[in-house]
């Protein structure tokens, strides 16, 4: 059942998808009497997205089921793109994901410049071990012609923090 | 005449001029670095353009195309490492070339191809748009409808390993561009009760998302950097260049190739990296030497080269006249120019021609740029190949985060790139290509909106809808486009496996 699971994953996805869009529509549906029928109706196209979804999902697993079935290896599709011949570094990835989010969530905090010198310096160091001032000069360099480029030359405001900046 | 000299006036500030230079290089630097694409520099160089007259801007997203397209052949050529696929086929002769220290030959005849086959793809674009655009001009919502799923035909040919795979992600794209108010009534789809959410999802924010930050990701779990000891001691661009005999033996070959390009560019759905092969293949194929080919051939730089730049410019064709996007870079400048407030479409060329020819002349402008610094510049490329991704990425990442707060001024809008960022990350994981995802959420809302306004007309009548003649052609001739590319991109894949 877990290989099954597995093996089938993104397809089950898809049509969960498939499901959830029609559960909501279905929702809206029963809250407005115009949404209803008809071949002009706004809920029409993602109603047949959703149907869609659906059979494409169910349609990649029948596919795939039947490639395992044969011992087809050729047509069974590789799961993983991304192999590039390099070891993947998963920890690194989790890493970097998890400094991105922080940069974000503390932008209002800390604001756009303080906030994006500490996040090249966490990527800088996620790279490469440098040394402790290359990166500080580098991210501190680098942050600071972004925070200009953009509050002088496009004229967009960053986000300020708390410390005003 | 008077449109003309306005046009060349225009052109002629120095402003546009350095922007233009400052765009073909930064594409090239772009272009030569393997990891970062095209789409993905003109995703974070949009909100750079937000300030920018609509021709400053679009010209400035045009050059860091250009250079972008063309920086991949160069580190093909150089170092066997191609900047982005259409570059492949430059690699197969042109490294060759290089390890028996030809290179600055091999780069000035790849730079000779792209100016050679950029001049036919802008001619072609100039006849052949505004009479496209004329018939363009009948055409109703019925049409347009067609012509949408016309546009999705393109998915077929983006499709990667597996076409029910590109077929579920342009479902999940059109998806996506149903978030919001729907195009006629206004009713709220998906938003629960979300303000933002509103206006329905941003395409610059998702692009940005998918293209760039998706690349970013890609990077955190696979390092990669350029072995600094393929660029040997050949680059150094003391050896001899091309001679007038070896320019004169190659014209045959880049015309060939310029009309490959032109025709493989102005079908949507098929795009540089199939027409480089195709003319690669097709040199070998007409050549009485074919056991040349792929030792260091100039003639087979010249046929990938004007094969694969050949089709730029014509990929313009499908979108200026229909609104279509003929492949993922031009679905990306259909975003650009909707930003910029130009409305794409056949009557581009009733109420902006002057603005139209200043873009038509741009082009020509820039591809000379691209053969000047593909003339001159090959030294930049490879000291900038060397740059580590531990100082590069962490400036693209707070560009992506600073450039995608930039298009709303909102943080909503940044956790928007981060999710489509997330979800292209795990699509590619699962082997589903993104091309399809972003042509889904551009050519969705043609599709429905049309379908709507004609479904109305008709009271309701779908067979009307899909039974005029115009209508139906294009409907049949989708379904014959979608098996062709599909069957013309898996040769070609076969073709570079071999």
């Amino acid at each position: 059942m877990a290989k099954v699971l597995k093996t089938h994953a993104d397809s089950f996805v898809v049509i969960l998808l498939g499901v959830c869009i029609l559960y909501i529509v279905y929702f809206q549906t029963s809250l407005s009497e115009e949404l209803k029928t008809g071949l002009d109706s706004p809920v029409l196209f993602p109603k047949l997205l959703a149907v869609l979804l659906i059979g494409l999902g169910l349609l990649q697993t029948i596919v795939r089921q039947k490639n395992i079935a044969n011992n087809d290896s050729a047509s069974v599709e590789d799961e993983e793109e991304l192999d590039e011949g390099v070891e993947p570094n998963n920890k690194r990835l989790w890493i970097g994901i998890a400094i991105l989010i922080s940069f974000v969530s503390v932008i209002p905090i800390l604001g756009f410049l303080i906030a994006s010198f500490l996040t090249m310096l966490g990527l800088v160091y996620l790279f490469k071990k440098v040394e402790w001032y290359k990166a500080v000069i580098y991210s501190l360099t680098c942050s600071l012609i972004i925070w200009f480029a953009f509050e002088t030359f496009l004229k967009i405001s960053l986000p300020v923090g708390l410390f005003g900046i | 005449m008077d449109n003309y000299i306005e046009a060349f006036q225009t052109l002629a500030d120095p402003y546009i001029i350095l922007l233009m230079i400052i765009g073909v290089l930064a594409g090239l630097i772009i272009g030569s670095l393997p990891g970062l694409t095209d789409p993905m520099a003109l995703g974070l160089a949009i909100p750079f353009t937000f300030g920018m007259e609509p021709l400053a801007g679009i010209l400035l997203l045009l050059a860091i195309h250009f250079g972008a397209i063309y920086g991949g052949s160069m580190t093909a050529i150089l170092i066997n490492t191609p900047g982005t696929p259409a570059g492949a086929a430059a690699a197969l002769d042109g490294f060759p070339l290089t390890k028996k220290g030809h290179s600055k030959k091999a780069l000035q005849m790849s730079a000779l191809s792209a100016l050679f086959a950029a001049l036919v793809s802008v001619s072609a674009l100039m006849l052949i748009s505004p009479i496209l655009a004329k018939v363009a001009l009948k055409f109703g919502p019925a049409e347009y409808f067609a012509l949408g799923i016309f546009g999705l035909s393109i998915v077929a040919g983006v499709a990667g390993k597996s076409l029910l795979k590109a077929l579920i992600a342009a479902t999940i794209g059109i998806f996506v561009s149903t978030i919001g108010a729907d195009p006629l009534f206004g009713v709220e789809r998906f938003t629960f009760g979300s303000y933002y959410l509103y206006e329905g999802i941003d395409l610059v924010t998702a692009l940005i998302g998918l293209f760039a930050l998706t690349e970013i990701f890609k990077r955190f779990q696979y390092p990669q950097q350029i072995d600094l000891n393929k660029i040997n001691g050949n680059l150094n661009n003391k050896n001899k260049g091309l001679n007038r005999t070896e320019i004169k033996k190659s014209l045959k070959t880049m015309s060939k190739g310029s009309v490959i390009g032109v025709l493989v560019g102005a079908l949507p759905g098929t795009g540089a990296v199939i027409s480089s092969f195709l003319s690669y293949g097709e040199e070998v194929r007409s050549s009485e030497h074919p056991e040349k080919y792929g030792k260091g051939e100039l003639n087979g730089v010249a046929a990938a080269e004007s094969g694969a730049i050949g089709t730029e410019s014509a990929a313009f064709i499908p979108l200026l006249t229909f609104g279509i996007p003929g492949d993922v870079a031009t679905a990306i400048l259909l975003g650009a120019f909707t930003l910029h407030g130009i409305k794409i479409g056949p009557d581009l060329f009733n109420g902006s021609s002057n603005l139209l020819l200043m873009i038509f002349m741009g082009i020509l402008l820039l591809e000379i740029f691209v053969f000047l610094a593909g003339w001159y510049g090959s030294s930049l490329v490879t000291k900038i190949v060397k740059v580590p991704n531990a100082y590069l990425f962490p400036v693209i990442t707070v560009l992506v985060v600073a450039g995608s707060f930039a298009l709303m001024t909102s943080l909503f809008n940044v956790w928007v790139t981060l999710f489509f960022g997330f979800l292209g990350f795990v699509m590619i994981k699962f082997g589903y290509p993104l091309p399809p995802l972003l042509l889904g959420i551009i050519l969705g809302p043609i599709i429905e909106h049309n379908y709507l306004l004609a479904i109305s007309s008709t009271g309701g009548n779908i067979f009307e809808v899909i039974s005029s003649p115009i209508a139906l052609s294009i409907l049949i001739l989708a379904i014959i486009m979608m098996f062709l590319s599909f069957r013309m991109n898996k040769n070609i894949k076969r073709a570079i496996k071999k």
